[in-house]
């Protein structure tokens, strides 16, 4: 059963140019069919496109995802996080009943038992994406290392070997008014904390 | 931002900095002197495609292996000249995951714009943009590059946000409020600041460096080239005095870029002011533009232009651009460094 994904995107003014997809402009109709779709949407939401449609057409008819049920919804932030073993569960779930689809396709099953399966499917995969953003947002938070490991991997900066000839840089004259008196101003605004990083 | 505070020699052994590490330029400004210095920030290295035979006349770095590397604007016109892509040891407004041995060559540039310290107790604010919201990556190990390159120079140092420099800088008499936005090369990088504490900072992947690209991409050219033509000709109002078909072509496709790019911009921060501040800001506070990118005549107006067709989660007294959209930055990080320094009782 051959299934045809097309990405549509009706918002003008945005040059798309997703890996292994001939780049364009939009509006436009693009076939993401043999493309990655976390690279899709990946790119889609980098590029602050969060308006698109994605068209999805087999013989038994045409889907449409709209953006609104794939991504860029706001994080709850109180959403429960125990969604994720509820869709751990579904995902058992779904893998099983699959599978047993498989084991049958030789013994005849009708295309409305197929279609009634992929419409399970789609409302399962609509439930994924609260357990996606749960993820992500868990990620997140862990994906910055912290400043000390971070200062062990910076390497060493060495410029004894180096010598620089010529004067590469151009002088202005700073006419942005009085430096001290913006100072005594900003400084009785501030709260004063300390004072940053050690020579 | 990590603490330091140290004996404090009188007052003419103490050096305040402020210095603006931008994608494009490195910008440095002392308090010791009147004059602000820039430097392009990239490099070109000489390889055997390339030969010179004469570089007297011109800025580079010699490493060990008598590798040479023309460096500052000299790189930029070699690149030009050879149809090359400079190297530069920032991207989108950070270090350049591809040009990381790219940072002995930045130090020493640093160095030869912060100028002589010796002797002298020397406090440096540099600048740094705010994690953007388009995309992934962070500012961490850009902020720690700086800050080893800052302490290998002998320099105490502190990172301030790129947009609140240009807050410091120009709201001196709003009381550091406003809205600063620095169009610059890597990064568009937003603070909203109410009397000089800030409410929201952010920054978006698009800015100066897009725009070229998007330009480039459309007419089918190298990058260098419509920055070129861009620094040359650009101007977003009035009329264009350039007779040349191609260049007409490009700064046409420029003009639609640079308006793309405010409308995004502005779109971002009614977003971001709509979904992050809290804080309910009574009056009016002024829109303050700054930044390379905002440069072309006309920029600002195309702003007004823009931002006019929106409605807006607060009220704007004036949009304006920086005294010198160059020197912004550096300025206010000076500001803020003298300011620093004052609190520390020095």
């Amino acid at each position: 059963m051959d299934t045809t994904l097309i990405l549509r995107i009706s918002e003008k003014g945005f040059y798309v140019n997703i890996p292994g997809v001939s780049p364009t402009r939009t509006p436009a109709d693009i076939d993401i069919t043999k493309t990655n779709l976390n690279l899709v949407l990946s790119f889609l939401r980098s590029s602050g496109i969060k308006d698109f449609t994605i068209l999805s057409k087999s013989e038994l008819g045409e889907k449409v995802i709209k953006s609104k049920d794939i991504m860029f919804k706001k994080k709850e932030k109180d959403e429960p996080k125990e969604n994720v073993k509820e869709v751990e569960k579904r995902l058992d779930r779904l893998e099983n009943m699959i599978g047993r689809l498989l084991t049958k396709k030789d013994e005849g099953i009708s295309k409305d038992q197929i279609k009634n399966k992929l419409d399970f499917l789609e409302v399962l995969i609509k439930n994924i994406n609260i357990s996606e953003q749960n993820t992500q947002f868990k990620s997140e938070v862990k994906r910055e290392p912290e400043i000390e490991e971070l200062d062990t991997f910076i390497p060493d900066i060495d410029i004894s070997g180096l010598s620089m000839k010529g004067e590469s840089s151009q002088e202005i004259l700073n006419g942005s008014g009085d430096i001290d008196e913006s100072a005594n101003l900003l400084s009785k605004l501030l709260n004063q904390g300390k004072r940053g990083g050690k020579k | 931002m990590s603490e330091e505070v140290k004996e404090v020699k009188k007052k003419d052994d103490v050096v305040c900095i402020g210095l603006d590490c931008g994608t494009m330029h490195l910008v440095c400004a002392r308090s010791d002197s009147p004059e602000v210095k820039m430097t392009r920030n990239v490099f070109l290295k000489l390889d055997s495609e390339i030969q010179m035979t004469d570089l007297s006349e011109i800025s580079y770095v010699e490493n060990e292996d008598g590798q040479f590397f023309i460096i500052g604007s000299d790189a930029f016109t070699y690149a030009n000249i050879f149809g090359k892509e400079v190297s530069r040891p920032m991207e989108k407004g950070l270090i350049s995951p591809k040009e990381i041995a790219a940072i002995d060559v930045l130090t020493l540039m640093i160095k030869n714009l912060i100028g002589d310290v010796k002797g002298k107790d020397t406090y440096c604010s540099y600048s740094i943009p705010a994690q953007a919201i388009d995309e992934d990556r962070t500012v961490t190990y850009h902020e720690n590059v700086f800050a080893r390159i800052l302490k290998s120079l002998g320099v105490n140092y502190t990172s301030v946000n790129e947009a609140m420099a240009i807050i410091y800088s120009e709201c001196a008499k709003e009381k550091f409020s406003g809205i600063a936005i620095s169009f610059g090369a890597g990064m568009a990088n937003v603070a909203i600041a109410y009397k000089g504490i800030e409410a929201l900072t952010f920054s978006t992947a698009r800015a100066g460096d897009w725009i070229d690209k998007e330009a480039a991409s459309s007419l089918g050219m190298v990058p260098n080239r419509v920055t070129s033509m861009k620094e040359k000709y650009m101007q977003l109002s009035g009329e264009v005095s350039v007779q040349n078909k191609k260049t007409k072509r490009i700064l046409e496709a420029l003009f639609y870029y640079h308006k793309a790019l405010i409308d995004y911009t502005v779109k971002k921060i009614i977003k971001e002011f709509d979904d992050k501040v809290d804080v309910e800001i009574a009056e009016p506070i002024p829109v303050v533009i700054s930044g390379g990118t905002s440069m072309p005549k006309g920029f600002v107006e195309m702003f007004k232009d823009v931002i006019s067709g929106y409605e807006l989660p607060f009220e704007i007294s004036e949009i304006r651009r920086a005294q010198n959209p160059l020197t912004a930055v550096a300025n206010g990080l000076l500001i803020r460094t003298v300011s620093d320094v004052k609190g520390m009782g020095k």
